[in-house]
């Protein structure tokens, strides 16, 4: 077998909000970026139709090709523009510039130049260009032609507006105002007049928006006003209104389509509406949960969406009501709980929103549900002191659940509490079984359950900062009103009054390594007694483990001092130590491998391990360039067979990891191409419907319907010319009205088969339009084509009435065996 | 631990086992009656714990027997097969085989396998299954082929699950083996390549399996002395024809390799696996019993006179061929646990070669870049490059422990220094191991007793209690009080029991041995003071103690009073209460301080405080009383000197003690005045307390009350009224 190397790569989990989504022209589709893919999402389902694949870097922008709806373009910090087919989800072309992309904008009647955010030698300073993207027939072009346009921007795309078709652009940094005007080739400056009084000091530039009819600019500050400018053709005509409903920053602004209202947000989760720019007409969708940090607006006028700090996007009716939601992962706060497997549904737990557990499908990248674990009103604002959830703990094959939440005003205020959740089966969720307030006099610095199969009484421990180690175990707490189990205290333990700082079970549960500072005591977990202790003076233990399956001898621990320690229990002696500074250690539940982070000065690496030897399996140098913060295991569903040594350890599981600014990256063999296949393979099967239950009921019957009109197609192919007698169009007919899919989607199709120019090119991923021409592709179909071309013209130049009938028929003959082709398709996606 | 009991064997007159062994030892439905088939003609049932067989029953002479008889449990009776396709069923009462039920099938049998809750399985060489009611029907039914013929069954075996039988046989072919699984039920066949190393192909290895949730477990013993296991996917989710399937390392050198007969292994269960063959050591076959997952030798049997490499395992019995004679072996088990393992070997390591424990630097390692191109040498080049990371990097190390084995105590001190001044990465693992060498003579020679050596290794501050927890034995041993005060400084992990020897031997050693030793005085100040500063400081620590309770505060005042009274009477009198001058010596001191600084856990030290004596108790209490007097009597309830013990250090101390020994120091005479002492000095803490508790309320209502004035930023002026 071959195996190739194994890479890092981003597993979904990424921003959603980083840039504004956009709306396809029919609002049917959405796109927004996601790490270094763009996602497309139906507005209606919600549901991820398609993910484009192919940039190497984060995306940075995204836009519907003016020149063609049903292609977006996208730019990236890889230094490449591509265009995209997003309705098949096949990359057409790719564009290199070269510098980090940063944001990209195109104008309306520009003439295929796009205009580019990027950054000058030196560090935050940015400047706009243009560029004038190529006509070539070939996949990837150069176009390192840039064309300077204004310099010292902001970054951020939102500081950057076109106005009046393409006229003039605007653009926002500190406290200026700069409109370019491409015509007269002329910038004006607008310095906001009362920078210097101490009063207005918080009125920053945020944002800026043009009107798209008139000559009209809005711009958004940090105090929570938003201008509106007028007359800005001359440096000292210009005036401008206020408007001023946000006690906090205006986040980001947006017209409609007609320009009659005016859009904007900020932290106080609400959507304000101006009608005709004046400060009495205002409407507002309050209550959309975390604040908003993008706002876009669909060219059909009928949806808005928003994006939200909390990875979110709500996709807005024209009359202000929300009527999709799609959520991502929640990456809005600090990540305290970890990287947790629920062992029922396999999906990644860990914080989500405040005061909520996450539960994310990394299969579906999308989140599954939020679990209320704190169950209080949470208010946004700056300087509050929150409750927040910092521990949580599976056990018992997901049958329990604990968390710890915490509340510290000052240093000698604490508060505690531990909560206890059953798996109820009839609700399918968990149920809060018991709350604990001050479960310790310190905070709690680890906690575990004995996930052994041997016991069926759960046991549940936790270690805090007090020095004790507390046992926690289920009992009857049934009275005369009702039957009910609740947890109690078992068993208190402390080890020569240091802190306790981690605790774990043994595979079988019959052994609990606790930690107190740089000692590791060993308790029996029958009758809480110490066996032993090991002390390696390398510094306080930071990570405590025991090995698994053949391993299940040996306990593994790491210190401050950048040693890890592996001692054998049976001998209770160390075995061997190696010099490493860990920052992540986690084993895998189903394999006898340990994976370990350390953190280096030129990044962060990841070992590969059996307790066993001391040697490591794989070593991968420079995971990411940040400090790795979580990790875990994830089991397979279906085991990989590696045969060598060094990728064994992926067979079982495949092991996921946090980065400091919370980036969910994995290990995969998978080369990026072979990734790609599946979804250039949908094709045309899905068209344009999104992937919803009920369109799966209509592919089906879609199915049956081709494979009909291939066998009539080819008996009936030659005895009947007419028109009339299409087998497509007779089907069509004698089908019942309530069994058909809708006239929308058959006349698509039908004019599908017509436009055989079209069809074929998508079909054989032929770039672009305006290329067809140069195109030398000797291929079948193409010659095919050519020949129809010609049909078609002698068509035009002859009578129609005389040879109508005939050449029509051989037309058909093409359209048919087109017809076939899709129809093949079909069958193969479905 | 599991055991082997008490072999015995089962009396072989009617058989006749060739050299190869038997055919096959199978369960009936009688628990303790097992059909026993012989290469040759003959099936015997016996019964084994009367050790004598019940009947037996021989094929024609010119016939032979080529599948062993099995017990259809449904129905209770026996079913054979003789010249590859004459298949026999009789029960009991039968006595002649000839002439009970036959039926001659179509295609030859491989075995016929049986198992309890259903009908038995005949499986043919050609790999195709059918249940035995279906042959019955029609015997000469066609029975297809489904592997190819090149390749050979070579073991096979059913298991039940979920109701399901399931069946797995492995095939030979030139040395390649394939696993094929079928699920009865449910007609689906899956075929496995099963990838071994390259060498072994020419030998064939021993399999065994069991369930293990959705896989089946295959266990197989190979030429190399190693038990791998490979994982089979019992509901294959791939369509996929012929699946490789890796295997893992289950088991290290469980027999000699290059063995070639006489090999045998089967599964007890979940965590052991008994192994017939040769082990490293002796030539002699050995039936093992492993703990796979402690990786441990849990017990073993000589078999002197050979065995044919066959081994079964039915309910509790182990049954094997030694010699010419059919063995049966009990065997019990109980649970493994790792608690029940912890520490099991702790002394054989000891006793045995001292292995070094390893100490690698993986910072160094270079990653594993995968090109395509020559990745298999450029693979193994960096495995080098990795394996000569792991030796130890102190090349000096390993001649310093023979040193120590052997040398004089000066050439180890000499060496020893040598070795300290370069300092290395792996330092801390090696101190350890040179106490452990070092800790290891002492033991063996009484005489030799390198306290310079032990001494500084013990102020390299990478030591600890459970790294050489037999160096403070054999300082108590020889009654190093200068030693055990380092380690009592140094370790962080004594444990109480060795926290209290020490206590013990501190509190009772000789004045003379005492002033020999050269202890450490940091933490004792000069308490030869004149006895008039002592007597002044008293009479001020007085008022301080008594600050905070009003003398005429209730039934305090009496005893407070005779408090105040006595010492100036009493002060005069050495060895009485309440004590001015320092009961101890004080390097004794130094040495109490240091017990006062160790940590301890309460739970585990009191138990150990009441085997203390009472005149030691006493004493000890006079001490912590005395160090009391002087921590109240600076102001801020310090006691000078360096690093000396803290206020609540001794307040836990004198607690734990009374709490040991309230009892037995109730009935001391010279201990009743200093509780009375005590019992009123607790006393006055409460009420101090409760004061303090007063005014600190009203303190904060102060504060609280300030801050909020001068939160507002206005300037005012305020009459704060105490009282």
């Amino acid at each position: 077998m071959v195996e190739e190397g194994v890479r890092v790569v981003r597993c979904g989990g990424s921003r959603l909000n980083f840039r504004r989504a956009v709306f396809s022209v029919d609002s049917k589709y959405i796109f927004c970026v996601s790490g270094d893919f763009v996602k497309v999402y139906s507005t209606t389902t919600e549901e991820c139709v398609h993910i484009l694949h192919g940039h190497t870097d984060l995306v940075s922008g995204i836009l519907v090709n003016p020149s063609n709806h049903l292609q977006l373009y996208s730019c990236s910090f890889d230094g490449t523009i591509k265009l995209w087919d997003y309705v098949d989800g096949i990359l057409i072309k790719t564009f290199t510039i070269g510098p980090k992309l940063h944001a990209f904008f195109i104008p309306l009647h520009a003439e295929d130049s796009v205009f580019l955010t990027i950054s000058k030698e030196e560090p935050d300073i940015f400047q706009l260009v243009s560029v004038k993207l190529p006509k070539s027939t070939s996949q990837d072009v150069e176009a390192r032609q840039l064309t300077f346009v204004l310099d010292y921007i902001n970054r951020s795309p939102k500081c950057i507006a076109f106005g009046n078709e393409g006229e003039y652009v605007a653009a926002v940094r500190d406290f200026y105002l700069s409109v370019y005007f491409f015509k007269k080739k002329k910038t004006c400056n607008f310095t906001l007049p009362s920078t210097k009084n101490k009063k207005n000091a918080k009125n920053k530039f945020t944002c800026v928006a043009c009107h798209p009819k008139e000559d009209c600019i809005a711009s958004g500050h940090m105090d929570g006003k938003i201008r509106l400018w007028r007359n800005f053709h001359s440096d000292q005509k210009y005036t401008y209104t206020c408007l001023h409903w946000h006690h906090d920053m205006v986040m980001d602004l947006a017209f409609t389509v007609t320009g009659t209202s005016l859009l904007s947000g900020g932290r106080e989760c609400v959507l304000v509406e101006w009608r005709d720019g004046s400060e009495k007409n205002k409407e507002f969708l309050p209550r959309l949960g975390s604040s908003i940090e993008h706002i876009s607006v669909s060219p059909a006028g009928d949806l808005f969406c928003t994006s939200h700090s909390d990875n979110k996007i709500t996709v807005i009716h024209r009359n202000l009501d929300a009527s999709a939601v799609i959520q991502g992962l929640v990456k809005d706060r600090s990540i305290s709980t970890g990287l947790m497997v629920d062992p029922r549904t396999k999906a990644l737990v860990l914080n989500g929103k405040p005061g909520h557990l996450q539960f994310y499908s990394l299969q579906g990248d999308k989140q599954l549900y939020n679990l209320d674990i704190i169950q209080q009103e949470y208010i946004n604002d700056e300087g509050l002191t929150q409750t927040e959830l910092t521990k949580a703990a599976f056990g018992c094959s997901g049958t329990w659940l604990a968390t710890v939440e915490q509340r510290q005003e000052n240093e000698n205020e604490l508060e505690l509490q531990m909560k206890l959740w059953n798996y109820s089966k009839k609700t399918q969720g968990f149920v809060l079984n018991t709350k604990i307030a001050m479960p310790h006099d310190d905070h709690i610095t680890a906690l575990c359950f004995n996930n052994a199969e041997s016991y069926e009484k759960p046991i549940l421990v936790t270690a805090s900062r007090d020095g004790h180690f507390k046992v926690w175990i289920l009992t009857d707490d049934s009275d005369i009103y009702k039957k009910a189990i609740a947890w109690t205290c078992d068993f208190v333990g402390s080890y020569h009054k240091y802190q306790a700082t981690n605790c774990c079970f043994s595979e079988d549960g019959s052994l609990l390594a606790v930690s107190f500072e740089e000692i590791v005591t060993i308790w029996d977990s029958q009758t809480w007694e110490l066996k032993c202790t090991f002390c390696q003076r390398a510094g306080k233990i930071r990570h405590l483990c025991f090995g698994r399956l053949t391993c299940s001898k040996y306990l593994l621990g790491t210190t401050d001092n950048g040693i890890l320690c592996c001692w054998n229990l049976l001998s209770c002696s160390i075995q061997w130590s190696a010099k490493l500074n860990v920052r992540v250690m986690e084993p895998d539940p189903y394999s006898d491998h340990v994976a370990a982070v350390a953190q280096s000065s030129a990044g962060s690496d990841l070992f590969v391990f059996k307790p066993s030897e001391p040697r490591p399996l794989y070593i991968q140098k420079n995971v990411s360039r940040e400090e790795v913060q979580w990790g875990v295991f994830v089991p397979r569903d279906v085991p990989e067979s590696f045969t060598s040594e060094t990728h064994q350890w992926l067979n079982r599981s495949q092991f996921y990891f946090l980065t400091k600014s919370q980036s969910l990256l994995t290990f995969s063999t998978k080369s990026p191409e072979e990734k790609l296949t599946p979804t250039s393979k949908q094709l045309l099967a899905e068209e344009s419907l999104p992937t919803t239950p009920f369109s799966f009921i209509l592919g089906k019957h879609r199915q049956q319907q081709g494979a009909k009109l291939t066998e009539t197609s080819e008996n009936e192919l030659v005895q009947l010319p007419l028109t009339e007698n299409i087998p497509a169009i007779t089907e069509l007919l004698h089908t019942p009205a309530h069994v058909l899919p809708s006239a929308s989607f058959l006349c698509s199709l039908f004019v599908n088969s017509l436009l055989l120019s079209k069809e074929t090119k998508s079909a054989e991923e032929v770039p672009d339009d305006v290329d067809m021409e140069g195109n030398k592709e000797s291929d079948d179909s193409d010659e095919e084509y050519d020949l129809t071309e010609k049909d078609k013209e002698t068509n035009n130049n002859t009578d129609l009435g005389e040879d109508a009938i005939h050449q029509l028929s051989k037309s058909e003959e093409k359209e048919l065996r087109k017809f076939r082709k899709v129809d093949y398709s079909w069958l193969t996606a479905l | 631990m599991a055991t082997l009991e008490e072999e015995f064997t089962l009396s072989t007159g009617v058989l006749g086992a060739g050299p190869e062994g038997f055919l096959g030892v199978e369960q009936t439905d009688k628990a303790d009656q097992f059909l026993v088939t012989d290469s040759g003609r003959t099936v015997v049932l016996y019964k084994v714990s009367d050790q004598k067989p019940l009947g037996s029953w021989s094929v024609k002479q010119g016939q032979s027997i080529t599948c062993p008889a099995v017990c259809n449990f449904q129905t209770g009776e026996y079913i054979m097969v003789h010249d590859h396709k004459v298949l026999r069923i009789w029960n009991n009462d039968d006595v002649n085989v000839d002439k009970v039920f036959k039926a001659t099938l179509s295609a030859e049998v491989h075995r016929i396998h049986s198992v309890q809750r259903t009908e038995p399985l005949v499986l043919f060489r050609g790999g195709a299954a059918r249940g035995l009611e279906a042959l019955l029907v029609e015997p000469q039914q066609n029975i297809e082929s489904v592997i190819p013929d090149e390749e050979v069954i070579v073991w096979s075996e059913v298991f039940m699950l979920f109701k399901q039988p399931v069946l797995i046989f492995i095939t030979e072919n030139h040395g390649h083996y394939y696993a094929y699984v079928r699920l009865c039920k449910s007609h689906s066949l899956s075929k496995y390549t099963l990838l071994l190393e390259k060498e072994e192909k020419s030998v064939k290895p021993n399999f065994t399996a069991r369930v293990d949730g959705k896989f089946i477990s295959l266990v197989s013993l190979s030429s190399d002395g190693c038990i791998y296991e490979t994982l089979i996917p019992i509901y294959s989710s791939d369509t996929e024809q012929n699946q490789r399937l890796v295997r893992a390392l289950m088991l290290k050198s469980v027999v000699s390799g290059g063995v070639r007969n006489g090999v045998a292994l089967t599964i007890l269960d979940q965590d052991h696996i008994a192994v017939l063959g040769p082990p490293l050591s002796a030539s002699k076959e050995c039936l093992s019993i492993w703990n796979i997952k402690f990786q441990t030798l849990q017990t073993s049997k000589e078999l002197p006179q050979g065995t044919s490499g066959q081994l079964w395992y039915h309910g509790e019995v182990l049954f094997m061929l030694h010699g010419k004679s059919l063995t049966v072996i009990p065997y019990k088990c109980e649970e493994s646990s790792l608690a029940g393992a912890l520490g099991k070997l702790k002394h054989t390591q000891e006793s045995g070669t001292h292995s070094v424990p390893h100490f690698v630097n993986w910072e160094t390692c270079s990653g594993y870049e995968l090109g395509s191109s020559g990745a298999e040498q450029s693979r193994t080049l960096r495995r080098k490059k990795v394996e000569t990371n792991l030796q130890p990097e102190v090349p000096g190390f390993k001649q310093l422990l023979s040193i120590i084995k052997k040398d004089s105590e000066k050439h180890i001190e000499v060496e020893l220094r040598k070795f300290l001044a370069k300092s290395t990465p792996a330092f801390h693992t090696i101190i350890g191991d040179l106490v452990a060498g070092l800790v290891g003579r002492c033991k063996a020679e009484p005489s030799f007793y390198p306290r310079n050596c032990l001494t500084q290794l013990i102020q390299t501050h990478v030591l600890s209690y459970s790294l050489c927890p037999d160096l403070m034995e054999i300082a108590l041993e020889h009654t190093d009080v200068q030693m055990l005060q380092l380690c009592l400084q140094q370790f962080p992990d004594i444990p109480e029991s060795t926290t209290c020897a020490c206590l013990k031997l501190f509190l009772s050693v000789g004045d003379d041995c005492l002033r020999d030793s050269n202890i450490n005085m940091e933490s004792v100040f000069d308490y030869s003071d004149s006895t008039q500063d002592e007597k002044k400081e008293m009479e001020e620590q007085i008022e301080i103690v008594q600050n905070g309770f009003g003398p005429e505060d209730g039934n305090c005042s009496e005893d407070s009073q005779q408090l105040n009274d006595k010492p100036a009477d009493t002060a005069h009198e050495p060895g009485s209460f309440p004590v001015t001058s320092c009961p101890v010596a004080p390097k004794r001191a130094a040495l109490l301080n240091a017990v006062l600084h160790s940590a301890y856990s309460e739970p585990f030290l009191l138990p150990h405080l009441k085997d203390i004596p009472a005149k030691h108790v006493t004493l000890f209490l006079q001490y912590l009383y005395f160090l009391y007097l002087k921590c109240t009597g600076s102001a801020t309830m310090t006691l000078p000197g360096v690093n000396p013990p803290t206020v609540s250090q001794i307040m836990d101390w004198i607690c734990l003690l009374l709490d040991a020994n309230f009892t037995v120091l109730l009935m001391i005479p010279e201990a009743k005045r200093l509780l009375l002492i005590l019992y009123n000095f607790v006393k006055s803490q409460i009420s101090i307390y409760s004061e303090l508790n007063k005014i600190a309320v009203s303190f904060r209502e102060l504060q609280r009350l300030n801050r909020e004035k001068s939160s507002r930023g206005l300037y005012s002026i305020e009459v704060l009224e105490l009282f």
